[in-house]
């Protein structure tokens, strides 16, 4: 049974080349174009884990993690975000993000942090 | 008749010891300041001597009226007495002046010599005159007592003699009571003042008496036609001479000098003296007229100086005649006791006190008045010396005469000194000695050769004055008043246009002719720079003042200033100038002076350097008005600033924010062209469709970051200023249409509707071509963005209004909440809204059309659409004719901006 990814980012490049990678190494994906929709999503789909884009319109990606967090089963978050600041980036772990990365950021090292969150006894 | 005269006469100066004495407790003090005004102009009429008394008379019966001018003279000097006395009085009391040889002196750069040359000759002028009055009552008494005629050998016999030492007994006692020569002596002055009195009222009774008895007389009708039509014995000259000299001598005798300035000490009395005294010179002279008139039924061949006395004996009995003598003593005492008195302190501070100063002694304050005593007995004793010895047998008119015509010498310098900062030392000292040398030729020179040599002139005619005054034309008196005068003016005159003045001098000098400037002591400039110990100026003080005075003006010093000598070891230059006014009471200008330069370690400041200090003290007043203005701009520089720097701090963070975004919007890109490649490169069973779609939108992305660097790039230009517009003649409808022909194709596509409704023919302006399509690309692609997402609309219209091009850009979209129409022309709007749709443009569009509209003079703006929803952007283009007319309205509006802001 594959692991489920849920990738949020308003850039519709960047998430469709995110999901036709996340695809090609075997995830179950959904895609979501802002915080709202993101929310619906994970009540819907519970994925193991979400790849989150911060400044979105309506909810932004903070408000996101923080209700993804509070859910029973709470996923996995990495931050993607193009925010780079050191206070956006602690901002981002104090809402409980598992990871941060910067884009523009390495698939291969976002591939690495994703297996390893979804395994974390490898 | 003897010796009730004898009693009478002592009786009569017993009198005045009383009344000196009365006036001089300090019980008197309230009574003293009461009658003070007319104490004061009583005491002035001590220039009625016993000349006045004894010798008008005898100038009456011999020569009719002339004798008046002798009073019309001072008459018409108190019409000035206002402006003069007072600034006499001033002068007195800041630079501690006690007799007029001071005030030359002071005047004169605190020169001893001057002081010198002042008393020697006043000396000269005046003994002579004190040794009439003592003749005067000496003859007097005789006459009364029908003593016989005095013989020279027999001097105990001589009432004159007792007279005299009682006179010295009497100067001594109540004028030299302070150390302070200047000091107003009450028991002196209420004499002197009685002294008036009596003489007065003796006259008054005397007259009214002699009026009785002529008025019964047969021949007074052709008495009165015979005054009338006698002809005058002197010429008009004369008559102006005696005028002149007159007055000059009531401004300059030593005795007027002392009662009208030293033994003043208010302006109220100047002020009641300006009426008074001339009114008590006419009361004395009414009374004349009828000895006058009566001299001439009565008079045979008598010694007319006493004309009064026998006349009175004659008509109106024995005890009318000694009524008339005690007025003539109190004349001539008066007179007797202020020129002592006033000679002696001259004396005394110029020729004395100059010796006292080198002494080792700890104090000769003791020393100083046995001087000033000293000096008053030695006046006495020569003025007696020449009436006893000499036995001047000229009448008491002439003899009077001449002493006013020494002292009108001293008129020249005195006024100058006055009235005209240019008047210097060297003239003044010139200028009198020529005066007298002249004097002394006319007047005294043909007496003592008619008495020692009086062949001398006989074979030597041309030395004669009498030869020299009538080749003029002129009596003896008027060549000697009008030629030493002249040649006295002219001289001060000329050297004091030449030759360069001291220091000292010009202070001086501009101390006494500005006097008023400088109102009280402590108020003048201090003219040293320098400062002393206390010690020194002390022991100064102690040696002149002595230990007990010293100690009260110091006391009274440090209590006014709130000093403390113990925690103030060295005074400053105010109490410097302070000791030296205290000094110049008691030992003079000049020596004081000296004494002070003594202890003081001091520079002497040119009259420049005062005039500057006085400025300064100005300037200072005016700059700590000056500096609590600064203080509080500064204040709100301060302010200013502090604005000026939270706002610099908030265009910094502004400016962190504007990058920070930008980099923001640059990584987004970039991160989706860094993971399609990488995906493309990773992903080796890639299938070559979607190897072509990674490739594609790769180059998609490169073109946006490449868009959005221009676009960093212009508005830095914008912004900074360094982007120029290359002004073109522009036909708007073409620009307009081009720039819709581009977004035809796009509305096709999108399926929006898409008018641009140019109906009218556009006026051409001056404009950056490609910047006005930028704008138009910007609004327009706005538009089509927002615009609903089916059956969208956009329309562009534009038309011209007051020589404005106004275009506006029209959508059917959500609209822009009214709070935001002004922000959406900040750079990256959208991204600090992130509530809003996320732009697929740079965000900066609506800045740089912003900047570029306002650089062509014109404004931009978000309006309500005519149909909302929907969002409506107007801009405005002024047109213009030159290129030139851009840059004028640019320019103004600048300007415009700069006084706004």
């Amino acid at each position: 049974m594959p692991s489920k990814i849920l990738i949020v980012d308003d850039e519709i490049n960047i998430l469709m080349s995110l999901e036709y990678l996340l695809k090609r190494k075997g995830y179950e994906v959904f895609i979501a174009r802002n915080g709202q929709e993101a929310l619906t999503l994970s009540q819907e789909k519970k994925p193991h884990l979400v790849l989150l884009d911060i400044m979105m319109p309506d909810v932004d990606g903070y408000a996101v993690c923080e209700k993804l967090k509070a859910l029973r089963q709470p996923p996995k978050v990495i931050f993607l975000s193009a925010k780079s600041k050191k206070s956006d980036i602690e901002k981002g772990y104090e809402v409980g993000a598992d990871q941060y990365m910067i884009k523009p950021f390495s698939t291969r090292d976002l591939v690495t942090e994703i297996k390893t969150l979804l395994n974390p006894s490898l | 008749m003897l010796w009730p005269l004898i009693a009478i006469a002592l009786f009569y100066l017993a009198f005045l010891f009383g009344a000196a004495w009365l006036f001089e407790r300090p019980q008197a003090q309230k009574l003293n300041q009461k009658w003070a005004p007319y104490l004061y102009s009583l005491s002035l009429a001590v220039f009625c001597t016993a000349w006045t008394f004894y010798g008008s008379i005898g100038r009456a019966v011999n020569s009719g009226l002339d004798f008046l001018l002798v009073y019309l003279g001072p008459t018409l000097v108190m019409l000035l007495w206002w402006p003069i006395g007072r600034k006499l009085l001033f002068l007195k009391q800041t630079h501690g002046i006690s007799t007029l040889a001071d005030f030359f002196a002071g005047r004169y750069g605190k020169d001893v010599r001057m002081g010198r040359l002042l008393a020697v000759l006043s000396l000269i002028g005046i003994v002579p005159y004190i040794s009439l009055q003592i003749k005067a009552i000496s003859e007097s008494f005789a006459y009364l007592a029908q003593l016989p005629a005095q013989s020279n050998s027999y001097i105990w016999g001589d009432p004159g003699l007792y007279i005299t030492l009682i006179m010295a007994i009497f100067t001594m006692l109540f004028g030299t009571r302070y150390i302070q020569a200047n000091r107003p002596k009450n028991g002196l002055i209420a004499t002197i003042a009685a002294e008036s009195l009596i003489k007065l009222l003796a006259f008054m009774l005397v007259g009214i008496a002699a009026a009785y008895a002529i008025i019964d007389s047969e021949s007074l009708g052709e008495a009165v036609q015979q005054l009338a039509s006698a002809p005058p014995t002197y010429r008009a000259s004369e008559w102006m001479a005696i005028l002149v000299v007159s007055g000059l001598a009531f401004l300059l005798l030593p005795r007027q000098f002392q009662m009208g300035v030293v033994e003043n000490n208010s302006e109220a009395n100047i002020k009641k003296s300006l009426y008074l005294f001339p009114l008590y010179l006419l009361l004395i002279n009414l009374f004349v007229l009828p000895f006058a008139l009566g001299g001439s039924i009565l008079s045979a061949g008598q010694n007319s100086d006493y004309f009064i006395l026998s006349f009175t004996r004659a008509t109106s009995g024995e005890g009318m005649a000694v009524l008339a003598f005690l007025g003539g003593l109190s004349a001539a005492t008066s007179m007797i006791i202020v020129s002592t008195l006033a000679l002696g302190n001259m004396l005394s501070t110029y020729l004395f006190i100059p010796r006292l100063t080198r002494s080792k002694d700890r104090s000769v304050a003791g020393s100083i008045l046995a001087a000033k005593r000293w000096a008053i007995a030695l006046i006495l004793l020569l003025a007696y010396g020449y009436y006893h010895f000499l036995n001047p047998n000229s009448q008491l008119v002439s003899l009077g005469m001449v002493s006013f015509v020494a002292m009108a010498q001293f008129a020249p310098a005195f006024l100058g000194g006055l009235y005209w900062r240019k008047g210097n030392r060297r003239a003044a000292f010139t200028a009198i000695l020529t005066g007298f040398a002249l004097w002394f030729y006319f007047l005294v020179f043909p007496d003592l050769v008619y008495t020692y040599s009086p062949g001398l002139l006989a074979s030597n005619p041309w030395w004669s004055p009498a030869l020299v005054a009538s080749k003029m034309n002129f009596s003896l008196l008027t060549a000697a008043v009008f030629s030493s005068l002249s040649t006295n003016i002219l001289v001060y005159w000329y050297l004091s246009h030449r030759g360069n003045t001291k220091v000292t001098e010009q202070n001086q000098a501009e101390l006494y002719v500005s006097a008023y400037k400088f109102r009280k002591y402590s108020e003048t400039p201090s003219l040293y720079q320098g400062s002393a110990a206390f010690p020194d100026i002390e022991s100064l003080l102690i040696k002149f003042l002595g230990q007990s005075q010293t100690r009260q003006v110091l006391d009274a010093y440090s209590l006014e200033q709130s000093l403390d000598w113990n925690k103030e070891p060295v005074v400053d230059s105010q109490m410097i100038s302070f000791a030296e006014r205290l000094l110049s009471e008691v030992i003079g200008p000049a020596s004081a002076k000296i004494m002070i330069g003594s202890v003081v370690q001091r520079e002497e400041l040119s009259l420049g350097e005062v005039v500057n200090i006085l400025q300064e003290s100005q300037k200072i007043m005016e700059l700590n008005k000056e500096l609590s203005q600064r203080s509080k701009q500064l204040k709100e520089a301060t302010q200013d600033l502090k604005a000026a720097n939270s706002k610099l701090v908030e265009f910094g963070h502004l400016k962190d924010e504007f990058l920070y975004t930008v980099t923001h919007e640059l990584r987004t890109p970039l991160a989706a062209i860094k993971m399609q490649a990488e995906i493309i490169h990773d992903d080796e069973e890639m299938p070559e469709a979607d190897q072509q779609q990674f490739l594609n939108n790769i180059i998609k992305d490169c073109d946006r970051l490449t868009r959005l660097i221009g676009n960093v790039l212009d508005l830095e230009k914008f912004e900074s200023g360094s982007q120029k517009l290359s002004l073109q003649r522009i036909n708007v409808n073409n620009l307009i249409a081009e720039v819709a022909e581009a977004f035809k194709a796009r509305a096709l596509k999108e399926a929006v509707d898409f008018k641009a409704d140019i109906s009218t023919a556009l006026p051409t302006t001056f404009a950056d071509a490609d910047r006005i399509a930028q704008v138009l690309t910007n609004l327009l692609g706005n538009a089509f963005k927002h615009c609903k997402s089916t059956s969208g609309k956009v329309r562009l219209s534009a038309y011209v209004l007051d020589r404005v091009l106004k275009i506006n850009i029209t959508d059917n979209g959500p609209g822009i909440p009214e709070q935001d129409w002004e922000l959406v022309f900040d750079k990256f709007y959208q991204v600090r809204n992130q509530t809003r749709k996320k732009p697929s443009g740079s965000g900066l569009g609506l800045a740089i059309s912003k900047n570029i509209v306002q650089m062509h003079g014109g404004q931009i703006w978000v309006e309500q659409a005519p149909k909302p929803p929907g969002t409506r952007v107007c801009f405005t283009l002024p047109l213009y004719s030159t290129p030139q007319a851009l840059t004028e309205t640019k320019k103004e509006a600048a300007k415009l901006k700069s006084t706004l802001n």
